[in-house]
């Protein structure tokens, strides 16, 4: 056992004393207040803080917002580019158009300017659609197909679509193979499907049937088929070449033919999801 | 010494009703307080005599949730006061209901300046040690002495040191007492005058203290007078309702004065005797009065001639100090026959180590600094002598 504190001397004796009889400093009668205060204080500091916080954020929002406007603009503003580029390599193989030396040379400027404008004519429904992400789809196949139409002048080739795709949507990465390769097998068509200059030219987009998930473009047209009798085969023409690539680029399959007991010829191309 | 009415004091009293019926108030005040879990701290005689459960039926009539804590001993422990703490923030609580005597009601105090503050109970030993004021204290006494109701002081053991530390703080006056005299009625004769004896002591040492002051004094006399008429009857007539009820009036009286001018020597000694041997608190005082009269007499003779004219109604006034400090020691003797309390302690006898000891943590106790005559470790001693067998 050991005592506590030695016993208080006269004046700490008189400084206990007035403590206790409350005359001390903090010999307050018990109050809430100070506390109550205390903690109000406290809430209010905090609620400034969070108001902080809040303005912080905001803040930080409107700059993220700005910098997503400006990115967009500058997107457009590549997109612009690139559409305008292909436009000045579209003139570019015009005038070599105008020089060339022979039919043969002429129709592969022809050729590839027709390429060219395909792919321009992708840009401008990037750029149309304000998205640069994705492509509708129905909308790239009649804009495709009805470009090279109307550039065929063929008056007496009736043209219709059959295309059920409601609110389809493809990568860019994925559209412009696309369009490239229906632009070859139409341009295939509309080239050799039509000797008289009249006929049917149908185009079908859906999905198939028999498997599902799967896309369906088919080009049918009602003409005499190749000469040759057989079907059009891959690295026959430089088209098919290109379609072959641009279809292995796609993953997917692609194939010529016949229409049933009928004359006409059907590319059919199968993308898989 | 300066004129006491010139002098600035200042006096401290909680918000009291007083009377039967008074605990049936309890639910109100909890309401008042708005407090929406009450613990209520009480101990196990409290609870056995019916006052416990009679506040948990107000409180569930007044739909109120509660918790209790009824591990409460006589002369509170630190482990009891940090396991209510506890059980406070664990389940919680958000106002104190204390019901019962001196040990529930300083238990209360210290759970209370322990859940605001955190830390030890024993921190906050001394004067003005609670920084933060405890949550809403509602006190139901259920003895007429211990006026834990009223006072700033919680007595609590230190159970390490085997030795009681007092908490000094206006922070520990609780916020009402509900003083109801029928909650006295199931006092045995024994706890009665222990009680009773202790609520005296108070009254003697306010009015003898170096503290007192005018308004310190109006209430001191008045206690004197009526427990000097009352204790005796409450004793010898357990449910005799008016005499218990000027005993609680008496308690109270008492309470607002020696919260005011503090104690003396008396209660500084029986805290370290009281915690030393676990003795009743009442009974330690009831024992040192009259050797502490006869020792403070000399200072302060014509505070214990107005003392003793009240306690024994004869003039005093004006008689050499050796003859007052006779007649009211005799008197205050008298009244402890007449009670049963007996002469001294019957304990093994201790070792002079030990009484210097206890002196040692009496003269450290704060209630010495306001008792009329600052005491020696020997005079101190040769008190202890008086009541306890020294080997």
């Amino acid at each position: 056992m050991r005592p506590s504190s030695p016993s208080p001397e006269p004046d700490d004796a008189r400084a206990v004393r007035e403590r206790i009889i409350g005359l001390g400093s903090g010999s307050a009668r018990k109050s809430y207040y100070p506390q109550l205060k205390e903690k109000i204080r406290d809430l209010e500091a905090k609620q400034l803080e969070l108001m902080d916080t809040v303005r912080t954020l905001e803040e930080r929002e409107s700059e993220l917002e700005r910098l997503v406007d400006e990115k967009e603009a500058l997107l457009k503003e590549v997109h612009h580019r690139v559409k305008n580029n292909f436009q000045v390599i579209g003139s570019l193989l015009n005038l070599g158009l105008g020089l060339a030396g022979s039919n043969e040379e002429a129709a592969a400027f022809a050729k590839t300017k027709r390429r060219i404008d395909t792919m321009a004519m992708v840009y401008g429904q990037l750029l149309a659609a304000e998205s640069f992400a994705e492509l509708e789809l129905c909308s790239l196949v009649r804009n495709v197909v009805n470009a090279l139409f109307y550039e065929a002048e063929l008056r007496d080739v009736e043209l219709s679509y059959d295309l059920s795709c409601l609110d389809l949507h493809l990568s860019v990465e994925r559209a412009i193979p696309l369009a490239l390769i229906l632009a070859e097998a139409a341009s295939n068509a509309l080239e050799h499907a039509f000797p008289t200059g009249g006929g049917k030219l149908a185009v079908r987009l859906g999905f198939a049937n028999d498997a599902p998930g799967t896309i369906r473009l088919a080009v049918e047209d009602d003409g005499p088929g190749p000469r040759s009798g057989g079907l059009p085969e891959p690295d026959s023409s430089l088209g098919l070449t290109l379609i072959e690539a641009l279809a292995a680029q796609l993953k997917a399959l692609w194939r010529y033919e016949r229409r049933g007991e009928g004359p006409g010829l059907r590319f059919v191309l199968e993308l898989r999801p | 010494m300066e004129d006491p009415f010139v002098a600035l004091r200042k006096f401290v009293a909680p918000e009291f009703i007083f009377g039967r019926g008074a605990m049936a108030r309890c639910a109100e005040y909890a309401a008042t307080f708005g407090a929406s879990r009450p613990l209520i701290v009480s101990d196990e005689g409290v609870a056995a005599a019916g006052w416990a459960g009679r506040v948990e039926a107000q409180l569930q009539d007044a739909g109120a949730d509660f918790a209790r804590f009824y591990d409460v001993s006589p002369n509170p422990r630190d482990a009891e006061v940090m396991a209510g703490a506890e059980l406070f923030l664990r389940e919680r609580c958000d106002m104190i209901v204390a019901v019962g005597g001196g040990s529930p009601m300083d238990c209360a105090k210290g759970i209370g300046a322990v859940a605001t503050n955190g830390g030890h109970v024993l921190d906050f030993e001394g004067v003005d040690n609670v920084p933060q004021p405890m949550p809403p204290l509602v006190c139901v006494p259920t003895t007429a002495g211990t006026a834990a109701d009223l006072s700033q002081f919680a007595i609590i053991l230190d159970l390490a040191r085997r030795t009681k530390i007092a908490i000094i703080s206006k922070g520990m006056v609780p916020d009402i007492s509900l003083s109801d005299p029928e909650t006295t009625v199931t006092m045995d004769a024994e706890l009665s005058a222990e009680t009773g004896m202790d609520a005296l002591t108070h009254a003697f040492e306010a009015y003898a203290s170096n503290a007192s002051s005018p308004v310190t004094d109006l209430h001191a006399l008045e206690a004197v007078r009526l427990i000097a008429a009352s204790l005796p009857l409450a004793v010898e007539r357990p449910d005799d309702l008016a005499a218990r009820s000027r005993m609680m009036m008496g308690s109270l009286l008492a309470g607002l004065a020696f919260s005011n001018a503090s104690l003396g020597v008396v209660h500084a000694m029986a805290h370290a005797m009281g915690g030393l041997l676990d003795l009743p608190h009442g009974l330690c005082n009831a024992l040192l009065l009259e050797h502490a009269v006869a020792f403070n007499c000399p200072a302060a003779p014509e505070r214990y001639a107005a003392l003793g004219e009240v306690l024994l109604g004869r003039p005093l006034t004006g008689a050499p100090a050796d003859e007052i400090a006779g007649v009211v020691g005799e008197g205050l003797a008298e009244l402890r026959r007449r009670l049963g309390l007996g002469e001294r302690v019957q304990i093994e006898p201790l070792s002079r180590r030990a009484v210097s000891d206890l002196a040692a943590m009496a003269l450290a106790d704060p209630c010495v600094v306001t008792n009329p005559r600052r005491p020696e470790a020997s005079e101190i001693e040769a008190l202890y002598a008086a009541v306890l067998p020294v080997a």
